[in-house]
């Protein structure tokens, strides 16, 4: 076991020492994603700033009462200036948010005399609105501050806060400065987030196999073009270890391109979160719910899930490359495989599909329907077992079926002139010793 | 002995010609510390012989072992007890030749704190050392040569097999090469020599097996063939073994 370990550890050394210094590898593989996430961000920026030239334009009415009180008619004027705000006085300035004739109600609460902007946290429009409300007064408090310090000397005490409360009226729940969760968002948009991630490490592990075929081709395919995998081949090494080590290092290429593509997701949903995305409170407490729901369990789960995907990718591309005749051939039957296998994440990311005793018997499908019950919270012991399991030995098939190959001769030797097909089977009987 | 073929056959196919016999009932032995030399027209079957010995290829039938290990059987075990020189040197292009020695060496677990000692050692004995840390696909055909034989050797082997391996060298290159052929034998190995040029056969192998479509035709030291054929050279018993041209046309390897 320890030869085993030291051989495969020189064998993925001396593979990723060569695919590192292979400029074709790196630009497929690194350069492409690190280059193609900026663009993206930059047409999300470009985006996000039309929106907000859109947006501008926009005017929001927000109810008042009939007869408003100084405090709010002092806030209004300051939400006036925007040129953004039209106050409309009503006599049940709530009911209008209820039935959404309004984006909020502006009023003074009954008890305390404090200032309150009330809206409906369910609705799909308060999101954008209420964020300009309290961008609005927080800049103008910050302003008001800062020149009465400066002008007057005033310390912060003595001013009058706008103090103004935004305050969540769908559930009718009492006043907070960041509201709780609100059931009804939660059911509203949990399941969205929940999908935009399974989304996330879907695309992920489907660029990972996009990034595995080049790798993979080169290391078997074009290493018998090169005419060094005879030598290789003779090396003291077992060739299960040699396709073994050739796998992981092709695995490693493409985590590292899931890594590389991984900090532009993360830009790119954190960008999309803050600019364009809703920020009401419920939205962050949602998140931190998701967050907090997923068990360290879950989270081993979905990172061996992730990890024997790729292994069994790479493996799977290694051997489906050793059928090949040529590395022309090889690159397109690999293309197409990876495509395939979009084709199954796809599949599997479907809202029908679910990891049952069938789909537990379906190959990478099977991985990515247990990340995503993992990601549902759905799963259940056995069918996540049987699948690791059965991936496992899939693996060690792969590796087998990919050694047993090599050894050939329509592979070693020029694979178009020698290459038969199962079918073309030996007719003749080997002659004995006298002929 | 350290190399024993006993009625090795290899059928190979091809569109053109469906089966037919690569390797035909091939026997021979090779003793340590002498050179045998495989010789044989283009496509005779050499490489594809060297290929089943260095385990590279499976036999459809007969037996091959190295220094006593089965090529079919055990081939982890024979590998790590020969050193393969291929026609075509066949190195990494991405590695240099130091890199190149270390992958080797470690996978033939040479001793850890030896093997930095033995490589310096290839280096000199090759003269490499004014590219030991070019990258290969910057040196020239000799120089990957003395790259390929170093890499047979590094791992210090009782058994080296070499399958043309002065093909495209210049003749100072080509006389390294048989001075090295030379000390490997003055070290007690054994190596088994594939050619197709009758001088380089003439001059260092101990022993000669003549090949042709596959099949050892003739065998034994140059003085047992010249008296077995009545010729002075070993051209003309090549001539008088083989045939003349078209003698190998219907192989192939």
């Amino acid at each position: 076991m320890k030869d085993f370990f030291h051989d495969l550890l020189v064998v993925v050394r001396k593979e990723l020492l060569y695919i590192f210094r292979v400029p074709d590898v790196l630009i497929f593989s690194v350069l492409i994603p690190m280059v193609l996430y900026p663009v993206l961000m930059i047409g999300a920026g470009v985006y996000s700033a039309w929106a907000v030239t859109n947006q501008k334009k926009q005017i929001y009415k927000i109810a008042i009462p009939e007869n408003p009180s100084e405090n709010v008619k002092r806030v209004v004027a300051i939400l006036k200036t925007t040129g953004r705000i039209t106050p409309i006085p009503m006599k049940n300035p709530d009911d209008a948010v209820r039935k959404e004739k309004v984006i909020a109600s502006l009023s003074a609460a009954p008890d305390t005399g404090a200032l309150e902007v009330h809206y409906d946290e369910s609705s799909f429009q308060a999101g954008e609105p209420i964020r300009f409300i309290a961008d609005t007064l927080e800049a103008e408090e910050k302003k008001q501050l800062t020149n009465t310090l400066v002008s007057r000397g005033i310390s912060k005490e003595e001013l009058e806060p706008l103090d103004v409360r935004l305050r969540d009226i769908s559930a009718m729940k009492s006043a907070h400065k960041i509201p709780q969760l609100d059931a009804r968002f939660a059911e509203t948009y949990a399941p969205l987030l929940r999908f935009g991630a399974l989304l996330a490490i879907f695309f992920l592990l489907s660029n990972a196999r996009s990034s595995a075929v080049s790798p993979a081709v080169f290391m078997l395919a074009q290493e018998r073009d090169l005419k060094t995998l005879k030598a290789t081949l003779s090396l003291p090494v077992s060739w299960n270890t040699l396709v073994l080590g050739k796998a992981v290092a092709v695995s490693f290429m493409a985590l590292l391109s899931v890594f590389v593509n991984s900090i532009g997701v993360a830009l790119l949903a954190f960008f999309v979160i803050t600019s364009l995305v809703i920020r009401l409170p419920s939205v962050r407490s949602t998140v931190e719910g998701i967050i907090q729901s997923i068990s360290p369990t879950a989270v081993g789960l979905i990172v061996t899930c992730s990890l024997l995907d790729i292994l069994l990718s790479s493996c799977l591309l290694l051997f489906l490359c050793s059928l090949s005749r040529t590395t022309k051939e090889a690159q397109s039957i690999l293309i197409i495989s990876s495509l395939g296998m979009v084709g199954v994440s796809i599949f599997a990311l479907s809202p029908d599909q679910a990891l049952t005793w069938q789909t537990a018997l379906i190959p990478i499908m099977n991985l990515l329907l247990v990340i995503k019950s993992v990601g549902t919270g759905t799963h259940t012991p056995l069918p996540v077992f049987i699948t690791i399991a059965e991936n496992m030995l899939l693996i060690y098939v792969a590796v087998h079926l990919t050694a047993y190959r090599l050894g050939q001769e329509s592979f070693i030797l020029s694979g178009e002139t020698h290459f038969r097909w199962p079918w073309q089977r030996r007719t003749k009987s080997i002659p004995s010793k006298s002929n | 002995m350290t190399i024993r073929a006993e009625g090795v056959k290899k059928w190979f196919y091809d569109r053109k010609r469906g089966e037919f016999p690569a390797v035909d009932d091939v026997s021979f032995e090779c003793k340590k510390g002498e050179v045998f030399g495989l010789l044989g027209p283009n496509g005779a079957g050499k490489t594809t012989t060297l290929m089943i010995i260095t385990t590279i290829l499976k036999p459809d039938a007969g037996k091959v072992e190295v220094n006593g290990f089965d090529v079919a059987t055990n081939p982890e075990s024979a590998r790590l007890n020969f050193g393969f020189v291929s026609a075509d040197a066949a190195l990494y292009d991405l590695l240099t030749p130091r890199e190149t020695l270390e992958f080797v060496g470690k996978l033939s677990k040479y001793p850890k704190e030896k093997l930095a000692a033995r490589i310096d050692e290839l280096i000199k004995l090759l003269d490499m050392s004014s590219f030991a840390d070019t990258r290969c696909q910057a040196l020239s055909t000799g120089m990957k040569q003395r790259v390929a034989i170093a890499r047979a050797l590094v791992h210090d082997p009782p058994v080296v097999i070499m399958d043309e391996p002065t093909s495209g060298l210049d003749v100072p290159t080509m006389q390294s090469v048989y001075q090295l052929v030379r000390q490997c034998r003055e070290m007690g190995k054994c190596v088994l020599f594939s050619t197709h040029i009758m001088s380089e056969a003439e001059k260092l192998c101990d022993r000669i097996g003549i090949i042709n479509k596959g099949k050892v035709l003739a065998m034994g030291t140059l003085s047992e063939l010249k008296e077995q054929y009545a010729k002075s050279d070993l051209e003309e018993i090549f001539l008088a073994v083989v045939g003349g041209i078209g003698g190998n046309e219907n192989n192939g390897s």
